[in-house]
């Protein structure tokens, strides 16, 4: 799989948002969201993006889409420069990147019917005749497990699974080679989750679109994505192979995520190694974000527990760290020992 | 909360300037504004001499200058009828306008605030419904048919009240109803719900359950925050009052500033409307800072707001 | 099984919109009732009047209404110029309504756009458009309109045409608002992403969900319109003879209050019935479309 031409390639992107000036019309100063990130998702592949909330990962998604340029670096599609937004092809380039967002109550037109909003992609691009979008519409809606009576109503007569599958088939109208979902489960209820995740899987076995999924939950993210890439204040600092990273991870970072993950078998209960020490007064993650840039160390250095002196100075660069799993890139002076757990 | 005033300045500077212009062009537009400033009757030297102050014959940006630089030495045209100053026969009928007013103010609070304290503590009662109904008849109700309505009654057929005229107490009673009505009945409407908000809130409901007096809670609690919103509706009370004192002014002939703009409207003597247009834009936009001012003093929030809060 | 679950929702709905029709308060449909009589009287005046509304009568000058005395022949008496009062009163009604109406829509129009095109991303636009709605706003606009009129002297087209823009602050600030809040929803970050154009947005999703915004502001707006053009008219700055308006009437009839005060109460009584009734439909409506505010 990582031997094809990627469908989308992210290089060096930054991205930073405008925060509050300190003097009236001085100088603003800047959040950086995103900093420096490399990702590439492969034809068919499935490419999991984990990190806290506010570690910049849906910014990293609109980046993707080209719903947002960024401040430096560039999204490459099929090897070329993401157009800009008022370029014809940027809009062409719709029917390829889609996007399944977090909110499923927000995500439809609250007065719009359920099937004139899932054949509207269709109509954008003026796609067959009317009976034709409409047919294949319904369709799509009956693939994504809905049943014929909810085709006519208005979303806020569904629940909230019944939206997203909604949202999905949207999503899928125009058979995207690339899909982005944004935290797809994140607002629904648990058992609801665990069935748009089967849906997600199951549509993507038939369509084999690429996918990234984004979202903070890791049991999610384990079960259905091919590769990981772990996000901490802007930076991606591990990224492998799902079994490789959840079996071995290196970075102090991934490891405290995993090790977070309750399991539900207490005769599997996993040795807690790390005891996750946290200064007495927590600073944000923007808060580290912004003393790691001005110190020029390493981002996670104020919650790490092997924190050494190297770490404050100097920012540690994300690399292949095993000749024998290629592709397992970490971002860290002192990882964790290789196979260290389990 | 410094930078927030300023900025409303600008804004207030800016818009007498707008109003300033639009009078220019206006002016300009509605044909040889020589006739428009000085009438049919002006002498010879009388054009010579303003032709030559506002330089007619210069290019109309000098012109536009010009304009600004008369109105700032005080030259706002004559009124064709008398041959006096305009602003000068402005600023004679500006005590009566004034005077009724603030009574026709002062009217609408008395009777709206209480209304609207008393509606929003016995809520659903008679007294609500009081309140509530004199709001929507206060704003269904034109003020000229009120007016006519009172003439009739209290004038014609009781014959107690005088019909016309500024002399004693008893011709203030009718304008000054007629004008605060209204006024009433949106400041009660507004204090209750004011009142229904503040108290609906978490501090008032601890208030209670430590024990304070419904009389010290409405005192220390409640009126304090309901003060807040009910200070930016005076504001825009203020446009409404001078809008309502036109019409209030010319049915009971009441010599002030409205009656005389509707005269000079319908005599066309522009100098006079426009002094008074300016005068009235910069009254509304000084009241508004005003309002500005009381606003913020009234908000602890936003008095020690810093400047980049501002949003 | 699907089936019969939709037909079970189609009859919910049913019921429900009957509950609601049911439930109509009792004010509200006597203003609807009074404002279906004033609208259907304005628009069928030429059948229904009994007399040419400016044919004068001297003999019958100042006659009484039926009420007071008077004959059928004139069923509301007649004014100092022995013209028909019930007759006047008709097309007064259309000319007061049709004003206020057309300019309802004038200031609807012209705010609904400028407030859009104040929502785009344009901040210089938006700006002078923003400014222009707090200087309206700050600025009592019934004297810029008689200032106006003063200026050019008045005709039936520009009187509308001011009526109009005295509203269009209004609607361009909510307009505005409540577009900028449909931005930020998903709905429409999902139609940007699957490549519509702003067109598309903004009049097939952004408009139908702020209609119910416009729709409220319109009943809400219309009586403070019909009491400018009436408020004019009845200084005699607004509709001239011979043309009338509910105003006009009103305003030539204070001069004979102590003979006939007939002439100035039954047009007054119908300007306060109009904005009375439409204020009334109008918070109803807020009330049953927008449970929010």
């Amino acid at each position: 799989m990582t031997g094809a031409a990627p469908i989308l390639e992210a290089r060096n992107l930054c991205r930073r948002y405008p925060g509050p000036r300190r003097w009236p019309l001085g100088p603003r100063s800047h959040q950086h969201a995103v900093s420096a990130v490399n990702l590439s998702v492969a034809p068919g592949e499935i490419l999991g993006l984990i990190g806290e909330s506010g570690s910049g990962k849906s910014t990293i998604g609109r980046l993707m889409l080209g719903l947002e340029r960024p401040d430096t670096g560039q999204v490459l599609v099929d090897g070329h420069p993401m157009p800009q937004r008022a370029d014809p092809a940027w809009r062409q380039l719709r029917r390829q990147l889609q996007v399944v967002f977090q909110d499923p109550h927000g995500a439809l037109d609250p007065r719009k019917r359920i099937l004139d909003q899932v054949t509207e992609p269709l109509d954008i691009f003026a796609e067959g005749t009317a009976a034709d979008r409409q047919r294949r519409a319904q369709e799509m809606l009956a693939r994504v497990g809905l049943r014929p009576s909810v085709f006519t109503r208005f979303p806020n007569a569904l629940s909230g699974g019944q939206k997203q599958r909604v949202v999905i088939a949207r999503a899928l109208m125009l058979s995207p080679r690339f899909l982005l979902c944004d935290e797809p489960i994140s607002a629904l209820d648990v058992s609801v989750g665990a069935q748009i995740t089967a849906l997600l899987a199951d549509l993507h076995r038939d369509h084999g679109m690429a996918m990234l999924v984004v979202s903070h939950d890791l049991s999610m993210v384990r079960s259905f994505v091919h590769r990981v890439a772990v996000l901490f204040a802007g930076r991606v600092v591990e990224e492998a192979n799902v079994a490789t990273l959840f079996a071995a991870p290196r970075h102090p970072y991934t490891r405290m995520l995993i090790d977070a993950v309750p399991i539900a078998d207490p005769t599997r209960r996993r040795p807690r190694q790390l005891p996750t020490p946290m200064p007495p007064a927590a600073p944000s993650v923007a808060q580290l974000a912004i003393l790691g840039a001005v110190a020029g160390g390493c981002a996670f250095a104020a919650r790490c527990p092997h924190r050494q002196a190297l770490c404050l100075q100097k920012m540690p660069v994300l690399q292949d760290m095993d000749d024998a799993r290629p592709g397992h890139r970490t971002a860290c002076h002192f990882p964790n020992p290789k196979g260290a757990a389990q | 909360m410094m930078r927030l005033l300023l900025n409303r300045l600008f804004r207030g500077v800016l818009t007498i300037w707008g109003v300033l212009t639009f009078v220019f062009i206006m002016l300009r537009l509605s044909g040889d504004p020589l006739d428009a400033l000085l009438g049919d009757e002006a002498t010879p030297e009388m054009i010579a001499y303003y032709t030559r102050l506002y330089g007619f014959d210069q290019p109309i940006w000098q012109q536009y200058i010009n304009y600004f630089t008369g109105l700032w030495q005080g030259n706002w045209g004559i009124s064709y009828r008398d041959g006096r100053d305009a602003f000068a026969v402005v600023m004679e009928r500006i005590p009566a306008t004034l005077y009724l007013g603030l009574s026709a103010f002062v009217f609408s609070l008395i009777l709206g605030v209480p209304l609207g304290i008393l509606a929003a503590r016995h809520r659903n009662s008679a007294i609500d419904r009081f309140a509530m109904g004199l709001a929507v008849l206060g704003f269904a109700l034109p003020n000229f048919f009120l007016g006519i309505l009172m003439l009739l009654l209290f004038t014609m057929t009781w014959q107690i009240l005088p019909s016309s005229g500024a002399g004693s107490l008893a011709h203030y009673i009718m304008p000054v109803i007629t004008l605060g009505t209204s006024g009433a009945g949106s400041i009660a409407r507004f204090t209750r719900s004011a009142m229904l908000e503040v108290m609906n809130r978490p501090y008032m409901r601890t208030a209670r359950a430590k024990g304070l007096l419904p009389g010290a809670r409405l005192r220390r609690h409640a009126l304090p925050n309901a003060a807040i919103p009910v200070v930016t509706i005076l504001g825009f009370r203020l446009g409404d009052m001078i809008a309502g004192s036109v019409v209030v002014e010319t049915v009971f002939a009441w010599p002030g500033v409205g009656r005389l703009l509707v005269n000079s409207v319908t005599a066309r003597e522009l100098a006079i409307v426009q002094a008074i247009v300016v005068l009235v834009t910069c009254t509304m936009v000084i009241a508004n800072l005003m309002v500005d001012l009381l606003y913020g003093w009234l908000d602890p929030r936003q008095r020690d707001a810093k400047a980049d809060d501002n949003g | 099984m699907a089936g019969s679950t939709h037909a079970s929702a189609m009859q919910r709905q049913t019921t429900m919109a009957e509950t609601s029709l049911r439930s109509t308060p009792f004010v509200v449909r006597l203003s609807l009732a009074c404002l279906a009589v004033f609208v259907l009287g304005g628009l069928f005046a030429g059948w229904i009047a009994p007399h040419d509304p400016a044919a004068q009568n001297l003999m019958q000058r100042l006659a009484p209404p039926v009420f007071l005395g008077g004959d059928w022949t004139y069923p509301l008496g007649t004014d100092a110029l022995g013209r028909d009062i019930f007759s006047r009163m008709l097309f007064a009604t259309r000319m007061s309504l049709g004003v206020a109406l057309l300019g309802t829509l004038i200031g609807a129009v012209i705010g609904t756009f400028l407030g859009f095109v104040a929502a785009q991303q344009n901040r210089v636009t938006s700006g002078v458009i923003m400014a222009l709605v707090d200087a309206q706003a700050a600025l009592p606009f019934q004297i810029l309109v008689l200032a106006a009129l003063a200026l050019f002297g008045n005709a039936l087209w520009l009187f509308v045409a001011l009526v109009g823009i005295a509203g269009w602050e209004t609607y361009a600030r909510l307009i505005r608002g409540a577009v900028l809040s449909a931005r930020t929803e998903t709905y429409v970050q999902a139609l940007e992403a699957t490549g519509a154009s702003a067109w598309r947005i903004h009049g097939r999703h952004i408009l139908p969900n702020v209609a119910n915004i416009l729709i409220i502001q319109i009943s809400l707006n219309f009586p403070s319109t019909i009491l400018l053009e009436t408020s004019l008219s009845f200084l005699g700055l607004g509709i001239q003879p011979p043309l009338t308006s509910l105003g006009e009437m009103l305003g030539s009839g204070r001069d004979h209050l102590l003979l006939a005060w007939w002439i100035a109460v039954v047009p007054g009584a119908a300007i306060f019935l109009i904005t009375l009734s439409m204020s009334l439909v109008g918070d109803w409506l807020r009330d049953l479309l927008d449970p929010d505010s």
